[in-house]
């Protein structure tokens, strides 16, 4: 480690070399066994064309699971360290810029009243800015937000410290928006901390953000691991519940294989001014979205384009006081992940960029296969139905005269094997995850180790159900995408997220009748692959129930996360400000905007 | 009544604009060549697709040499 924080570049090279081969080489042997082991399998009644597209698909897939696997077991070989860095006088200016669009001003200005308090109670001198960057196109919402901004700098005494501004036109929308910061007012600041407008950070977080970058002249972004906090609903606790037990480990896993080339998540992470605005100009692509156009995922592309530049891209992984927010049912995350998809589907364009380091193509990679993997299971299941339906008759007496009938080997065991090896890359790095925080103690802060493993227990299931349904609506994605439509850019829903049986059928009927339709047709077509199919048949058919009744409130007492356990002090602050600003209506008399400039009073 | 919370909303909002003003020092964000593929890329898939070594005329060199 160098004084400055860091990595020792020889010794880091060899250790992510490292790092990286072997997880390519399990991923490797894994598809090979499973296209090998489905190749004998098909072998027994006569090798044909859809045993071999089949073994392929399966090849496929298995390398994709055991890639995920194979980083998580990676992540359970190290720990995070935190790198040391003098605890000083900051001396570089920073801003922490808050996106917002049609969100609620009073939770998320609270947001920024919280982190702002957050910073003061940390006694530094630095200086440390926020601007609160509007694209809203909601004129009453825009009109909340202005007031509310006035109770945010009264509150705050901030004014020369908190700025809001809302552009006239949300060009490039969120990469747009942070572009149109720097261009206009990056020259005041050395560091940017990127926040969503649901991110939240401690203030001692955020001083040893700044800290770690002053102390790395070469650190042109420094990505933190956000937690999600507040969920609610069953879904969203097993959300968050992931989020914070198992995401640390495969995270870890990640910044062993990246390096110098890290990921930019989008927020809750710090650049250096001078290194984003040189490197991170985003063009806009040729031809019409969804391929062309705005790059929606441009969080990917931007810490690929400051690692094209020479800087280190870092995810410090040991850093606390990171969160966010997520969705609290299926439909509002299958709409966040159509989004994602469309965005990460557009990277194909970007794959040959000039002068990408090799990383950064695979990261664009990974991206397009996250979306396009379940669809080679789907393609599978689709295959066998075929296979079934056009596989010829055995044939008990291959050799003309021979009087004895030859009948075909089963090769069932190696069919077994393989489906337990595959559920085995599903499960084994969620379990050992589990046995790792029970025998290390970090199950303590999930509520002990029972509950912890009777929780990673329950997620597992409950991901086994939400999966055929998630399949779906990533197929429905994909198809959409390829097929030139547009998803526009929809505001996230942050409210309460519980949906009716009513709305979620409405949402989700095409999956119950396609689950119907799929299994009827392979009832006649295959009878054979029913039972095999109903784990994926039975989610479908019966997914508005699933929706609405994963989108309720968990009484389970399970899934307990560090954050609810000791609740980090500024998640108390935001609901602190929350409650206060919330007990107030939004009415203001003339008297109170009367002075030029002064800032007015909202009445009680 | 609704005009007089109007006017007091477009009030809100320019004072919010005065006070919220950022701070003006602007900074240049160059547009990034993306979309151009790679000359060596471009060179090893033309040489792989065309199996010889007069790849470097095809348009996708010319491309990465833009």
């Amino acid at each position: 480690m160098q004084s400055d924080g860091r990595s020792d570049g020889a010794q880091n090279g060899a250790a992510v070399l490292t790092a990286r081969l072997s997880v390519f080489a399990l991923s490797i042997a894994a598809a090979a066994t499973g296209f090998m082991l489905f190749l004998q399998f098909g072998q027994a009644d006569g090798l044909d064309g859809w045993d071999i597209v089949r073994a392929v698909l399966i090849g496929l897939s298995t390398f994709w699971l055991a890639w995920g696997a194979a980083q998580g077991l990676l992540g359970l070989t190290t720990r995070p360290v935190a790198p040391e860095v003098p605890q000083g006088a900051i001396a570089g200016r920073t801003a922490i810029l808050v996106p917002v669009y049609n969100e609620d001003p009073v939770i998320t200005f609270a947001r920024v009243a919280a982190m702002d308090q957050s910073i003061a109670a940390t006694g530094t001198d630095a200086t440390i800015h926020f601007a609160i960057l509007s694209d809203t196109r909601n004129e009453e919402i825009a009109a909340r937000e202005a007031l509310w901004f006035l109770r945010l700098l009264r509150d705050r005494d901030a004014e020369g410290r908190i700025f809001y501004r809302r552009r006239e036109k949300n060009t490039g929308r969120k990469a747009g928006n942070i572009e149109d910061f720097f261009t206009r007012s990056g020259g005041a600041y050395d560091y940017a901390v990127i926040l969503d407008a649901d991110s939240l950070m401690e203030g001692e977080t955020i001083l040893e953000m700044i800290r770690r970058m002053e102390a790395a002249p070469d650190l042109g972004l420094l990505q933190t691991l956000p937690r999600v906090i507040r969920a609610r609903s069953r879904f969203g606790r097993a959300m968050q519940f992931s989020a914070s037990f198992f995401s640390p480990i495969f995270a870890r896993g990640l910044a062993m294989m990246q390096g110098s080339t890290g990921p930019f998540w989008g927020h809750n992470a710090i650049v250096r001014v001078r290194a984003f605005a040189a490197s991170c100009g985003l063009p806009e692509l040729k031809g019409k979205p969804p391929f062309g156009g705005h790059i929606l995922s441009h969080d990917y592309v931007e810490a690929a384009l400051l690692a094209r530049a020479g800087w280190t891209v870092r995810l410090d992984d040991d850093l606390d006081g990171s969160f966010e927010e997520g969705p609290e049912n299926i439909v509002d995350h299958a709409k966040r992940d159509r989004r994602w998809c469309q965005g990460n589907l557009q990277h194909t364009r970007l794959i040959a960029a000039p002068g990408l380091k090799f990383w950064s193509r695979w990261v664009f990679v990974q991206g397009v296969l996250a979306y396009i993997a379940p669809l080679f299971w789907l393609a599978f299941i689709l295959a066998s139905v075929m296979a079934q339906e056009f596989a010829p008759p055995p044939n008990y007496f291959p050799e003309a005269g021979w009087p004895f009938p030859v009948f075909p080997v089963s090769e069932s065991a190696k069919a077994i094997g393989l489906a337990v090896g595959i559920f085995g890359l599903l499960l084994l790095p969620k379990l050992l995850i589990a046995l790792d925080a029970m025998f290390t103690g970090r199950a303590r802060s999930f509520g002990g180790g029972l509950r912890a493993f009777v929780s990673t227990l329950v997620e597992l299931l409950l991901s086994s159900v939400i999966a055929p349904v998630l399949l779906m609506y990533q197929t429905r994605s994909v198809f959409q995408v390829v097929f030139g439509r547009d998803g526009g850019w929809p505001a996230n829903n942050r409210g309460d997220g519980r949906l009716s049986v009513g709305e979620a059928w409405v949402a989700s009927r095409w999956i119950s009748l396609n689950g119907l339709a799929g299994l009827s047709v392979v009832y006649f077509l295959a009878p054979g692959l029913v039972l095999w199919l109903l784990p994926v048949g039975l989610p479908m058919i019966l997914a508005p129930l699933v929706i609405s009744w994963s989108s309720q409130d968990s009484r389970s007492g399970l899934m307990t996360v560090p954050s609810e356990i000791a609740p980090s002090p500024v998640i108390g602050l935001h609901d602190a400000c929350v409650q206060s600003w919330l007990g107030e209506d939004e009415t203001m008399t003339e008297a109170d905007t009367g002075r030029d400039g002064a800032v007015p009073t909202v009445h009680a | 009544m609704q005009s007089s919370e109007g006017m007091m909303e477009r009030e809100f909002v320019e004072l919010a604009g005065r006070v919220g003003a950022l701070p003006q020092a602007p900074l240049a964000m160059p547009k990034q060549l993306l979309e151009a593929p790679s000359r060596k890329l471009a060179l090893a898939m033309a040489r792989l697709m065309l199996g010889s070594g007069r790849a470097e005329t095809t348009n996708g060199a010319q491309r990465g040499e833009r």
